[in-house]
């Protein structure tokens, strides 16, 4: 099949509809509300799928991953402020291609020996990987140290930085959907599911699981480090608080709500935790995370495959569409 | 002809207990080899050895030739040799056909790794040739225990290796199921040209369709012989089969 015989399945479907009517929200509505909605839901959703690509594809609690996300924002804002004298002439965007492979390579690195050990353990690991980059970056001086870094005054004449960092976001979205979706369907994928079910079993199987792990790891630590990157640039600033645990912890919840181990599952869970708390946030402000807890546990509790994998698991036939 | 599969002087300990002493035997091609003995004889270790999962504290294991212990686990596996589990172990959250699409993918045999469709049409193949056909979209975890067991063999199969090491594939099955899945195996090796080594405590089916039995007592091997004088081995009888009671 080709790429636009995939185009005509359901899942791509609805996938690209949501990208379309994303990609048309600055011309149609303005950078206003709506923009910054979806802004901040499309960085959520894309830092989902690269939760997903670990803790989805190959069932390795990845508490710590948002040190990809910190990771890659120094990446960009770190080395834009060491490489630029005064004002960039260009668009400092072109770091984010570096704000991906450096947190990559560092996945690579780490993973080797970090995913071999399992479970708990490595949640725990991952975790104390997280507040242990975070504490270098704080007492780094080179970069601001716990102050952060401002880029302010390499930025101050950069045209358009917001409409740029809306469509990096919504390009690493799509990105992230395909590399998913793909992925799932080739040996690759298969793989992963073989090492997600039962790690010794695909070993013998002839599953190379040490490279398929790492690989795994490093897809999800190039795509949170690309939104990292985009994020420093469009925010102007890149702090130790882009190492922040809470963002893991939010993380898991959109990759649950929507379907773990899915193509189409981070997208909608992003879509329905960052709707339901933006909702909860407007009518309840001050008992917004109280209610959502509670939503969250229901959703744990009840539908536990989230979206995608609770409708697969009634209707058993759906699976040939909902991917 | 030189062995197909060849397992020399292998010992493994575990702290203070031998789990295998000094064990060796060969495979040839396409042979059917029983491997019997008591609980806690050390059979499953010795599957555990040959496939990579543990390395011997002394002996060598060759895999046509080639020599296999120490290697890691997915390369072991790539010499050409699959396994089953005692207690079973297919891929709960994938469909049947899933779970054997995975074993031709990574069925390297003839050197080159399938394509997605040479996958699928294989795993297609050994999905029918166990007759599990009609459960293709069922995920493994909502099959019974003998479409379980049926499932692991045709994962084997898929990869289109040559060595299948069965671990107690009958354990559990009714009297019907026994009959049924030692055709299997016997249809196996006649029709698919695999060399077997089986794992089993059902003498009725391992005498049946054993071309050679090696017997394990306490990690140490006790006999090496046909069916027919495992059975009357005094030492085998002694030790696992039991005698006439008087």
């Amino acid at each position: 099949m080709n790429a636009f015989g995939y185009l005509t399945r359901p899942t791509p479907l609805v996938a690209m509809a949501v990208c379309a009517f994303l990609a048309l929200v600055p011309p149609l509505f303005g950078q206003g509300d709506l923009f910054g909605f979806c802004m901040t839901m499309m960085f959520f959703i894309v830092l989902a799928y690269s939760l997903n690509m670990v803790t989805g594809f190959i069932g390795y609690l990845d508490f710590g991953h948002v040190v990809f996300l910190g990771l890659g924002a120094y990446s960009a804002g770190g080395l834009l402020s060491l490489f630029s004298e005064g004002p960039v002439s260009y668009n400092p965007y072109v770091w984010v291609i570096l704000s991906g492979l450096i947190p990559a390579v560092f996945a690579v690195l780490v993973g080797y020996p970090a995913l071999r050990i399992r479970g708990a353990y490595f949640a725990i690991a991952t975790y104390s990987l997280n507040l242990a980059v975070q504490a270098v970056f704080f007492n780094w001086e080179i970069f601001g140290g716990s102050e952060g870094l401002p880029l302010n005054r390499y930025l101050k004449y950069v045209e358009g930085r917001e409409i740029w960092g809306y469509y990096i976001y919504l390009g690493a979205m799509v990105a992230a959907f395909w590399v998913s979706y793909f992925t799932l369907k080739k040996k690759l994928g298969f793989g992963f599911r073989a090492i997600l079910n039962d790690e010794d079993a695909a070993a013998c199987m002839g599953v190379n699981t040490t490279a398929y792990k790492i690989t795994a790891y490093a897809m999800g630590a190039f795509f949170a480090g690309i939104i990292g990157g985009t994020y420093g640039i469009f925010q102007n600033f890149v702090d130790p608080d882009n190492f922040r645990i809470g963002v893991s912890i939010e993380l898991f919840v959109i990759m649950m709500v929507g379907g773990v181990g899915t193509a189409l599952g981070p997208m909608l869970g992003g879509i329905i935790f960052y709707t339901i708390r933006d909702l909860l946030i407007i009518q309840f402000s001050h008992l917004h995370l109280i209610i959502f807890g509670a939503v969250v546990i229901v959703i744990v509790m009840f539908i536990p495959g989230g979206l995608v994998g609770s409708i697969r698991e009634f209707w058993p036939k759906s699976r040939r569409y909902l991917e | 002809m030189a062995a197909y599969l060849e397992v020399k002087n292998v010992t493994k300990r575990f702290g203070g207990i031998t789990a295998v002493r000094n064990v060796s035997f060969e495979v040839s091609k396409k042979e059917i080899v029983g491997l019997i003995g008591p609980n806690g004889a050390g059979k499953t270790t010795l599957f555990n050895i040959i496939t990579g999962v543990y390395k011997p504290d002394e002996g060598e294991v060759f895999i046509r030739g080639k020599r296999v212990d120490g290697l890691p686990v997915y390369r072991v596996a790539r010499q050409g040799i699959r396994r089953t589990y005692q207690i079973v172990r297919p891929f709960p959250e994938m469909t049947v056909f899933e779970n054997i699409t995975v074993g031709a993918l990574f069925g390297e045999s003839n050197g080159a790794s399938p394509t997605t469709e040479e996958a699928e049409r294989m795993a297609g193949d050994a999905m029918r040739f166990v007759e599990l056909g009609n459960k293709a979209e069922s995920l493994a975890k909502n099959l019974n225990l003998g479409e379980k067991k049926r499932l692991e063999v045709a994962r084997t199969l898929a990869a289109g290796v040559e060595i299948i090491l069965l671990d107690e594939s009958l354990a559990g099955l009714n009297p019907f199921e026994v009959d049924q899945a030692t055709i299997l195996i016997g249809r196996i090796r006649s029709e698919l040209g695999k060399t077997l080594v089986i794992v089993e405590h059902v003498m009725r089916a391992i005498m049946k369709i054993s071309d050679r039995v090696v017997a394990l007592h306490h990690g140490e091997k006790i006999a090496d012989a046909p069916p027919a004088e495992i059975s009357k081995d005094p030492r085998v009888i002694d030790a696992y089969l039991g005698g006439v009671v008087h």
